[in-house]
């Protein structure tokens, strides 16, 4: 980044430079041959002076000058001529060179001349005078041109380096302090207020950034420690049974059932294994499936249907109130597992003899609601139903490695499936869970094909 | 020794009650907060293990109502919870002793041994009164060299004597401490085993240490007298 900003400035400094050189190069090159060829035609000029009269005088001209007069017809003529020049236009400018390396400034001149002696006519000139001077001029003006260049250009260099390390420095501070936040350190931020303007709104993301960061790092912190806190006492229980069983010699019938408790209390450790997989799997994008077709209330009786076989849960009453032919097309695992983890939170929650109703429908979006007789939810806890390990007022039912963390899957995969959970307990009623995902998610319906 | 084991994982619970009971513990368990409390109120126990998430009432709250009743029995919070603030918090709110889950069961006991040695203002896990020494690892007895043989009930009742030795003990003292709530049996049966035990410790040797005070209770002192004669 420093160097590129320095072959930037360099860039620019030395390209005005050489445009800036060229352009003097060339002015001065202009105006020092005009005024080489004005000198020459001055001196053309004063030849005709010399010719002019009875053509005895030998015209005196500047050594190392060289002439040649021709008349209209192009003969070159010795003969003196004798009048004024009126007008004499240049027809060619050259240089030329000699054997000897030294070069010739050639200018043809068309002279009109009037004459007291003899008629006027036209006579062509040819003059050449030395450029050396003009040569010599150029070079020295070239050299100049070519050392200021350098002298500028590495001096430019030079502060095109400290100028953009200058600049940059908020920017390689900011590198560095970056360069040192690791998972311990996510509570730190970079100051925006010694950065300059510029670098403002990129600090101010990364800052966001780091703060996102730190919440998922110290949600799964968290997560993490009340899971491992939760798989302790289960392996507390599997240890003491054990090395108490082992403490003295026992007969078969006693073995058995340590054996048969140890068993139960490892299920209970696999069942909260499986919901700490199942917890980690539902928020990970991995766990995304190939969206499929289904009908929706098929799979929420499904689901409905093996919870109560499974659960032999006969003393709570199921009222289901599915809008019939809703199909949509989306991930069919995390439905399922909404449902069933709703379904057991609700049953969980009911008391024998109550109802646990499940509702679907079509109306602006899908709305799947899962309601019950329990007792309700409390509004202070209200709000934290959804967190992971989040248990309620009930008493760790620790056999049945209930873990609190059924309602934070269904959170994790409604979000999935983009949408959202609400939750109401109004005093005195069980709770009601309601499901909201996005209608696009719906390939047809009944109710649809009824009203078109 | 009697213990209260509130604790409400059910085979943790178990398994504790059935190891501290294999080591000579007399063991009560319960698995909800507020009857941990009350039992705590309502019995005189050597040593409480305590659990923090306990349903019904948190062991936090049980360990400083029971402080505030001016309750001293020995408290050692078993828990998952182990960060350091969490220890402090309990050993603040006046737990004497602290356990994370999982421990091992050695450990467990050789705490509530020291809680309870340290209750009764002992140091040494080897009680010694006069010419009887009682290993209370171990679980021997000696008087002059000569190894005493006691049943678990006998010597339960001794180590309690010595545990409290030169104090008069009630016989429902010694009956609450010796027997759950479980037991039938009626305090007249620490009668019946405090003349077992004199029968072993004292009558082979001629001593007269388990004294009866009539009306009170019994004490055991250091009495070698009839060590002279034999």
């Amino acid at each position: 980044m420093t160097r590129r900003i320095a072959i930037a400035i360099l860039l620019t400094v030395w390209s005005t430079l050489i445009i800036i050189s060229v352009g003097v190069y060339l002015g001065t090159r202009y105006t020092l041959l005009t005024d080489l060829d004005e000198a020459i035609v001055s001196r053309a000029a004063a030849l005709t002076d010399a010719l002019d009269g009875d053509g005895e005088r030998v015209p005196t001209t500047p050594q190392g000058d060289r002439y040649v007069v021709r008349n209209s017809a192009g003969r070159t003529i010795a003969r003196p001529i004798t009048g004024t020049f009126v007008s004499p236009t240049v027809i060619s400018r050259s240089f030329s060179s000699l054997a000897d390396g030294s070069r010739l400034r050639t200018l043809t001149l068309n002279v009109q001349y009037t004459s007291n002696s003899q008629p006027g006519g036209a006579t062509t000139i040819t003059y050449s005078a030395s450029a050396d001077r003009f040569d010599r001029l150029l070079i020295r003006l070239g050299a100049c041109l070519l050392g200021v260049g350098l002298i500028a250009g590495a001096i430019a260099s030079a502060v095109a380096l400290k100028v953009s390390r200058v600049s940059l420095r908020p920017l390689l501070n900011t590198a560095d302090l970056i360069g040192q936040i690791d998972e311990r350190q996510l509570d730190r931020r970079i100051s925006t207020a010694e950065l300059p303007v510029e670098l403002r709104p990129m600090a101010d993301r990364l800052n966001d950034m780091l703060s996102r960061l730190e919440r998922a790092f110290n949600d799964r912190k968290r997560f993490i420690a009340d899971a491992s806190h939760d798989l302790r006492t289960p392996v507390a229980a599997l240890m003491t049974t054990l090395e108490v069983a082992l403490r003295r010699p026992r007969d078969v019938p006693a073995l058995q059932e340590t054996l048969q408790s140890c068993l139960t209390d490892a299920r209970s450790l696999r069942n909260l294994v499986d919901r700490l997989m199942q917890q980690v799997r539902s928020e990970s994008a991995l766990a995304a499936e190939q969206p499929q077709r289904f009908v929706l209330s098929a799979v929420l009786e499904e689901c409905i249907d093996s919870l109560v076989r499974s659960r032999e849960i006969a003393s709570v009453q199921v009222l289901r109130q599915l809008q019939p032919g809703l199909i949509v097309e989306t991930e069919l695992g995390r439905v399922r597992s909404i449902v069933t983890n709703l379904l057991s939170n609700a049953f969980e929650y009911t008391p024998a003899g109550g109802w646990v109703k499940v509702k679907c429908e079509l109306a602006g979006e899908i709305i799947v609601t899962v309601s019950d007789s329990g007792p309700g939810i409390s509004p202070e806890l209200l709000p934290r139903v959804f967190e992971p390990f989040f248990r309620g007022n009930q008493p760790r039912s620790a056999a049945e490695g209930h873990l609190g963390l059924g309602l934070s899957i269904v959170q994790a995969h409604v979000r999935a499936l983009g949408g959202r959970c609400e939750v109401q307990s109004p005093p005195g009623s069980g709770a009601m869970f309601q499901i909201h995902l996005p209608a696009s998610l719906v390939v047809s319906s009944e109710r649809e094909l009824v009203t078109k | 020794m009697r213990i209260l084991v509130a604790e409400d994982h059910p085979s943790l619970a178990q398994s504790i009650a059935k190891g501290l009971r294999e080591e000579g513990f007399v063991v009560d368990l319960t698995m909800d907060g507020s009857e941990a409390e009350y039992m705590a109120k309502a019995s005189a126990y050597d040593c409480l293990v305590l659990d923090i998430m306990l349903p019904g009432l948190e062991g936090w709250e049980v360990l400083s109502r029971m402080r505030a009743a001016e309750n001293r029995t020995p408290v050692l919070m078993l828990t998952a919870l182990d960060a350091v603030s969490d220890r402090v918090k309990g050993l603040n709110l006046g737990a004497d002793d602290y356990l994370v889950k999982p421990f091992a069961f050695e450990e467990l006991v050789a705490r509530i041994r020291a809680l309870t040695r340290r209750k009764h203002g002992k140091t040494s896990a080897s009680l010694v009164i006069g010419d009887l020494e009682i290993d209370t690892i171990g679980k021997s007895v000696h008087r002059r060299g000569q190894e005493i043989q006691l049943t678990a009930k006998e010597y339960a009742l001794l180590q309690y004597l010595a545990m409290r030795q030169g104090e008069v003990v009630s016989r429902t003292d010694i009956w609450e401490h010796l027997y759950d709530n479980e037991d039938e049996n009626s305090s007249n049966v620490v009668d019946v085993y405090i003349g077992y035990l004199r029968n072993k410790v004292d009558k082979p040797f001629g001593t007269k240490s388990i004294q009866t005070r009539r009306g009170h209770g019994y004490v055991l002192t250091a009495d070698s007298t009839g060590g002279v004669t034999a």
